[in-house]
């Protein structure tokens, strides 16, 4: 067989996105220096950990060759749930109250989608739509503010919080990748994950439980999606009743994006890494930049399809 | 004896004239339903209204169904709701509209039906006659202008967030902000269009400020917007008031920020006003005693610290213990 030569030889699949993360970081730079300014770093990377939680949740449902449609009503509903829980039971146990109503959503999806065997678009649309609902049903349609002071400050350090130099939610994203990693990489259950996502029919004959398996990770997608709305709303410290509205394309894309196939059985956690990374420094860089927010829009969306669509070329070849 | 049956008749005519004309002014708002159909039910200046709509409602003994579309992107959902409600049968909409050109179509249908519509704030773009009570954008946008430029002395750079640009209303306030900035060549006017969510705002914000480090002022359309703006100022280190927020409304807590100096000003309407009045033009026009088309503009002020526990709030405030 010819070797082949030159740039012919690049494994564009594997490492295109990372080079173009690259050259995307150096362009943006000379266009405004001040896009690698100490502080827009710092506030990208919070913007970029919230992502990445959701991320990351969406990704293991990717994965299994599901999907979470989910997540964004997921947000918005953990949002109201941790201020109003606030309001009972103070900072710290409100704020476990909310997240858990995050992974309450996920369960409910993973058993849909594992012992009924409802197909995850569906299942996960009609959550979708209960958890929108069941929020504006319960807050009609108001914001919640008025936290006490000494919750605010609690609250908020979650979401613009420093743990010495670093972020605070940048603290907890990367020790969720690195759990996650592990997970993933290490322990029978991530084996059986890509089993899943590889040829689901095949890991049932050889015995993967995979009913369970997709529970946990429903359950974790809706975790996760539940963190990354509690560090954003512990940020604007307010129960935003459509906060996670325009997270659930990001959460796609940004798994997509990064190398996590759509048909499932490829990707980890660092593809969500990237995938996470290329979409808050994009549109960071192009705010930065001045481009007007009708073509930033544009931008993003064509990026996202051309991410797809590699995806796609890159599993037929 | 003719003479006499013509008498009795003349007397019954009057009789049955009279109950008649008498009838038309008794009709009361009792059983009347009305449809308030606005595009964004979340966004905290709708939830007041909501009060306003409600209220004016049980006062005239008439049933409110809301219908939120969800969001401004929701065209097709806010086309279907009036679709349903025209199906189910309605005695007068409320409209706030999703999109000024989309929902063109599905109010000249409710115009074609004569159903009594009155548009409430934001716009459709029917050409047909429809009573319309509105903000008016223009002055909004000025208002903000003259205290930015006032503020600023003349010169220095302003970041403005009109909200979502397919609404007509955010367009006026825009255009309403550049007239008047346009006239002093030291004000610099940088313009983003994002959605009216807290977070849109505060990332648009954060980048917006690193290039532009010497931003003065940012101008926002909703409270929401607003907060994430705050939000943005107080992550980049700068201290209450080195940067003038001015916003719209007093909800979602911009009260708060005003009192520790996040936020310099905000325009108020009585929006809660605004919505009774809707309700009473819509059940005047059932009743025929009003015919489109006509406009009501309502007022426009301006709140800063000094002034913020000085006005009149019952137009614009609903009491906390109400939430629907």
């Amino acid at each position: 067989m010819k070797r082949k030569k030159g740039l012919a030889s690049f494994n564009w699949s594997r490492h295109g996105t990372p080079l173009a993360f690259g050259l995307m970081i150096i362009v943006f730079a000379l266009i405004n220096p001040a896009f690698l300014s100490v502080r827009n770093l710092s506030q990208t990377l919070r913007q970029g950990a919230i992502l990445f939680l959701i991320v990351s949740g969406q990704g293991l449902a990717i994965l299994t060759r599901g999907i979470d449609l989910s997540q964004g009503s997921v947000m918005s509903l953990v949002s109201v749930a941790t201020i109003s829980s606030i309001y009972i039971l103070g900072t710290y146990w409100g704020s476990l109250v909310g997240v858990l109503f995050g992974g309450l959503c996920g369960f409910i999806n993973g058993v849909l989608i594992g012992y009924l065997r409802i197909p995850p678009i569906l299942a996960t649309l009609g959550m979708l739509f209960i958890a929108l609902g069941a929020e504006l049903v319960y807050t009609g349609g108001v914001t919640l503010t008025n936290l006490t002071d000494v919750d605010q400050i609690r609250l908020f350090w979650f979401g613009g919080g420093m743990l010495g130099p670093v972020p605070v939610p940048v603290v907890f994203a990367v020790f969720t990748g690195l759990i996650l990693y592990f997970v993933l990489r290490c322990t029978m259950f991530g084996r059986h994950l890509y089993f899943m996502g590889a040829n689901p029919d095949a890991a049932r004959m050889v015995g993967v439980k995979a009913n369970r398996v997709l529970v946990i990770v429903y359950t974790l997608s809706g975790l996760l999606a539940a963190l990354g709305a509690f560090f954003l709303t512990a940020r604007l410290s307010m129960g935003f009743p459509h906060l996670g509205e325009a997270w659930l394309v990001l959460s796609i894309g940004g798994a997509v994006l990064g190398g996590i196939s759509i048909l499932g059985g490829e990707g980890g956690i660092w593809e969500a890494i990237l995938g996470t990374l290329v979409i808050v420094f994009l549109d960071n860089g192009l705010i930065v930049s001045g481009v007007s927010s009708f073509a930033r829009e544009a931008i993003i969306g064509c990026i996202i399809i051309l991410a797809c669509m590699a995806s796609v070329i890159r599993r037929r070849s | 004896m003719e003479r006499k049956r013509l008498m009795m008749m003349f007397v019954f005519g009057i009789l049955v004239a009279g109950f008649g004309l008498a009838g038309e002014g008794l009709v009361s708002a009792k059983d009347l339903q009305i449809a308030v159909m606005v595009p964004n039910g979340v966004d905290p200046y709708f939830t007041a209204k909501r009060y306003g709509y409600e209220k004016e409602c049980e006062k005239l003994g008439a049933k409110m169904l809301f219908y939120d579309a969800g969001g401004y992107a929701n065209v097709n959902k806010q086309i279907g709701q009036v679709e349903d409600v025209l199906q189910r049968g309605i005695d007068g909409i409320i409209f706030g509209a999703t999109s000024t050109d989309g929902t063109v179509p599905v109010i000249d249908k409710v115009i074609d039906k004569k159903i009594p519509l009155v548009i409430d704030n934001l716009d459709s773009a029917t050409k047909k006659p429809v009573l319309r009570i509105m903000k008016n954008g223009i002055l909004v946008g000025q208002l903000r202008a003259v205290y930015i430029v006032d503020r600023l002395k003349g010169s220095g750079k302003v970041l403005l967030l009109p909200g979502p640009s397919a609404v007509t209303l955010c367009q006026e306030e825009y255009q309403g902000f550049i007239t008047y900035a346009k006239h002093f060549p030291g004000i610099k006017v940088i313009t983003e269009w994002t959605a009216s969510s807290p977070d849109a705002g505060m990332k648009t914000v954060e980048g917006i400020l690193q290039a532009n480090p010497d931003l003065k002022a940012i101008a926002t359309f909703s409270p929401p917007l607003t907060v994430g703006a705050c939000k943005a100022v107080q992550a980049s280190g700068a201290k209450p008031g080195d940067i003038l927020v001015v916003g719209q409304m007093l909800d979602a807590g911009i009260d708060d920020y005003m009192r520790k100096g996040w936020v310099s000003a905000t325009v108020m309407c009585d929006h809660i006003e605004m919505a009774r009045e809707a309700v009473r033009m819509v059940v005047r026009q059932i009743k025929g005693e009003l015919k489109p088309p006509q406009l009501v503009l309502i007022d426009h002020y301006l709140v800063d610290r000094d002034t913020l526990d000085k006005f009149e709030k019952s137009g614009s405030s609903y009491p906390k213990e109400w939430r629907r």
